[in-house]
Formats: structure tokens, sequence, C-alpha cells
């Protein structure tokens, strides 16, 4: 999940007794799968509207059903949320129940009339998507000029007085920009920067030369943790995402020990999707033929979110998931396998995850890595998953070594 | 479909920083899994990056946390 953390709010956190009581404090919440992008790594295959999306009344209704079970913020996506020609009307709704609410866009069009408007509404926060710079940003999210729209939108934040914060893809070709990118978006307002691995869904199975191979991560988690350190002390916190981990030696650098330390997935127990027809889930990213649990039109969703098979697996904790290396790894009763998104849409079933630092350095003492390899692709549907295979393989050793 | 189920999550278990290597370890680790030291013994990076203050404010969230919970009649989990 794509998570819409804009800073390190109190209200954001999760209290014991929320999590015991299974409060769906956070919703990601696809408002149209309507996009003005053509991103090629896409897990909804965004573009469309849906046949059968919530009308504004039933969009409020549900607005109502989620404060009455304790969620405090909702994060719209889409799509592009604002091509919805009622968003903003949502947002007051949000707002208006005492929800925040904030919205995560590629940028393309927002005008700043738009930005101030959404403000005026009740918006609390902006996520920007910058994948890269100029050249690899266009190319990703498959429209020219789309990566200077995303820099106007930071600015015309930041002349507006709303917070603003970039969400980066983490693809194979990113991780030398990132440095430069570090740089552009402080220079263009930034104060937060969340990074998430790009998951092998959708449009990314298409295009599976954009996915970071797992032992890739012995390169990136150095390069984020200089990053962080580097950003704090010009006022920008790089955030990892949910599926950035887990419990290697920068797990106390970007979440902890003052905000904690990653404590599992929280689909389905404090976490909840919404896709734009009514599809509720644990997680908005989740495939939605395994974790679909059911249209809110048809049932109340209290009731869902109570009794439906597909949002429990998360609430006791069990480890039954588990398998391949996170069965027997020290951390298995915390982490529980990490993302379940990256790692049931990487391998078609939830508890082993490939992408994990402690994983990979674990691995490399043995003298072994893992890369992954398409055997499948995925259907032309939302959040369709492919087929991989996992492959372990001798390390190579080093030219001149 | 009964709404009868009651709403039941697991809090996940407390983990705490070695402190000698800065990693993760489970709360009452003698030896720390990662560098193989006594994971209690108070290490300098430790002691001088402010580790040992920002643990103790956190294991203060925690019993106020298990107090909350406890006050709503609900077990620690």
């Amino acid at each position: 999940m794509e998570d819409p953390a804009l800073d390190d709010d109190p209200r954001r956190r999760l209290s014991l007794r929320d999590q015991l009581d299974c409060v769906p404090v956070y919703v990601v919440w696809e408002i149209t799968l309507a996009c003005n992008l053509k991103c090629i790594h896409c897990g909804s295959r965004a573009g469309h509207r849906r046949a059968k999306e919530l009308t504004t009344e039933e969009a409020i209704d549900v607005v109502r059903q989620l404060a009455d079970l304790g969620t405090r913020e909702i994060s719209i996506i889409g799509g592009e949320a604002f091509v919805r020609k009622d968003w903003l009307t949502l947002v007051r709704a949000i707002h208006d129940h005492g929800i925040d609410c904030t919205m995560q866009t590629g940028g393309y069009k927002l005008s700043r009339d738009m930005i101030k408007a959404a403000a005026d509404a009740g918006l609390l926060g902006l996520g920007v998507s910058i994948d890269g710079l100029q050249p690899l940003h266009d190319r990703l999210r498959g429209v020219p000029g789309s990566y200077r729209e995303a820099l106007r939108v930071l600015d015309d934040c930041r002349q507006v007085g709303l917070i603003a914060s970039v969400n980066t893809q983490i693809t194979s070709t990113v991780m030398p920009q990132l440095p430069e990118v570090m740089d552009v978006i402080i220079d263009a307002g930034a104060k937060y920067w969340q990074v998430q691995l790009t998951v092998a869904m959708g449009n990314a199975v298409d295009n599976d030369e954009i996915l970071l191979q797992p032992f890739e991560l012995a390169t990136l988690m150095p390069l984020l943790a200089d990053l962080h350190l580097r950003g704090r002390e010009r006022d920008l916190l790089l955030l990892p995402g949910n599926n950035i981990g887990y419990f290697g030696p920068y797990e106390v650098l970007w979440r902890g020990p003052d905000r904690g330390y990653y404590s599992g997935c929280p689909a389905g127990q404090n976490a909840i999707g919404l896709e734009a027809d009514g599809t509720l889930k644990g997680c908005p990213s989740l495939a939605t033929e395994r974790y679909g649990a059911g249209d809110v039109r048809d049932t109340p969703i209290a009731e869902l979110w109570a009794n439906h098979p597909a949002l429990q697996f998360n609430r006791n904790r069990g480890t039954d998931d588990l398998w391949g290396f996170c069965k027997s790894c020290y951390y298995a009763d915390a982490c529980r396998g990490g993302c379940t998104w990256t790692a049931d849409s990487l391998l078609g079933r939830r508890g082993n995850n490939p992408y994990c630092h402690h994983r990979v350095l674990t691995l490399a003492e043995r003298g072994v890595r893992e890369r992954i390899a398409k055997i499948g692709d995925a259907p032309a549907l939302p959040f369709a998953t492919g087929r991989f295979s996992l492959v372990e393989e001798p390390i190579p050793l080093k030219v001149g070594a | 479909m009964s709404t009868a189920s009651p709403l039941h999550g697991q809090a996940p278990p407390v983990l705490v920083l070695c402190r000698q290597c800065v990693q993760y370890v489970f709360d009452g680790t003698v030896i720390c899994p990662h560098c193989g030291r006594d994971a209690r013994e108070t290490g300098e990076r430790y002691r001088d990056e402010g580790y040992l203050a920002i643990e103790t404010m956190q294991r203060i969230d925690r019993l106020r946390s298990a107090a909350e919970a406890r006050m709503s009649g609900k077990p620690d989990g």
C-alpha cells in the first residue's frame, strides 16, 4: 500500500487500542479509475473510469460509515482523483466528518486554482509523484511534460500554503538519479519524500524490465540511508513506504526509534482500501480477485469489516501463512513477510517476500542472492498479477576481486 | 452474513534496540543475534546518539497505551 504519510503526526500513530479493536484508522480510496497519465508501472491499469463508480451520494455515505468506524485519515487516489467531477465535494465531506483528507496525484493539469479550492475544502496535504529526472519520469508516466507539471504543482502548493510531499517509485533505473531528484524536490519546496518499490502488478508486469531485482536492495538501502541523513540536514524527511524494509541496519534510521519499527502489514487490521466501484479490500493495491471483500452498496462497511474472510488475514498475527525464507526468519513474528501486496503480487501468495534488506544481507553471508524472472503475463484487468519465479544464485565475483 | 463476530486483533511483539549494534531484537534478548554481544549492555553509539532517551520514551508510550487498553476493558493482546 502506498502510505499516505505526510508527517509523523500523533493522530496517525496506531495505539494499542487501535490494534486490538481493529480500528480502520487509514483508508486509501480510489475515487475513480479515470486517469490523464499512462504510467507503465501502474498496478491498477488506470485510464478509463470503472463501469459502476460510486455516485456522489453513495460516496458521501461511505465517508459517514468510515467516520462511524473510527477512521482518522482518508487518502484519495485514482486513477487521478481530481478527474472525478465531484472530488472537491468528497474532500469537503471527509473534512466535515472530522477525518484528515490527503490526496495522491500525478499533478498533470492540476491547476493552482484547483489546489487552492482543495485546500479551502479541507485537503490537508498533497502527495505528488516524481519518479526520476525528466526523461525517466516522462517515460514512466507515459506523457511528455508530466515531470514539469509535477514540479509546477509542488511550487503551487508552496504558493497556496498546502503541505506537499513527493512519492517516488523505485524502479530499476532510478537509483543513480535519486540524489539529484532529492535536490530538485527540495528546491521545489517538498518537506516529505516517500519512496516505494515498484510492485509486479498490472502494467509493471507487462514492463517487467523496470522492476528492481531483490538483490539490488544491497545497493539501494545504503543509498536511501545516506539520502535520509542528507535530507534531514536540509529539512526534507525521507520516509519509507510499506514495502521498504525490513529490520536491516537502517531500520532505526527511518522508522525508529521515535516512530517505532516495522510491525507488519496493516491491511485489514488498521487499513482499508476502496475501489471506485465500491469494492472493499484490506489495502487498495491488493489483487481484487483474491482480496476483494464485496461491494459497499450491498453490505454495510461495518459488517464487511467485521466478518468478511478477505479482511481477516492479518488480525491474529499468526505465522502460518509464511513460507520460504520468511518462514524461518528471526523477525517472522514481528514482520510476517512485510508488505502483503509486494509478496502476493510477485509470487501469487503472501508470506514470502524477497524484497527485504535483512534477507538480502543474510543470504549474502551465505554467498547467494535472489532474482526474479517473469514466467507468466498479467491479464488486462485492474490489479491483475502475473507469475514470477524466484531464482537463488551465487553472488557473481567482482571483476578484479 | 452475521455481524456477531467480534473485532479483535493482536498486538505486535515488542522489539527494542540492541544497545551494542543498534539493530532491533525482541524484548528480553540477552545475546544479540546480529552482533553476538550482550544486547542489554549500553554501547557508545546507543548512549551517545540519544537512543537511550528515545527508547525510554517509547517504553513510557507503550505503558500508557497498555493502560488505556486495559481501561477500555481490552486485554493487552
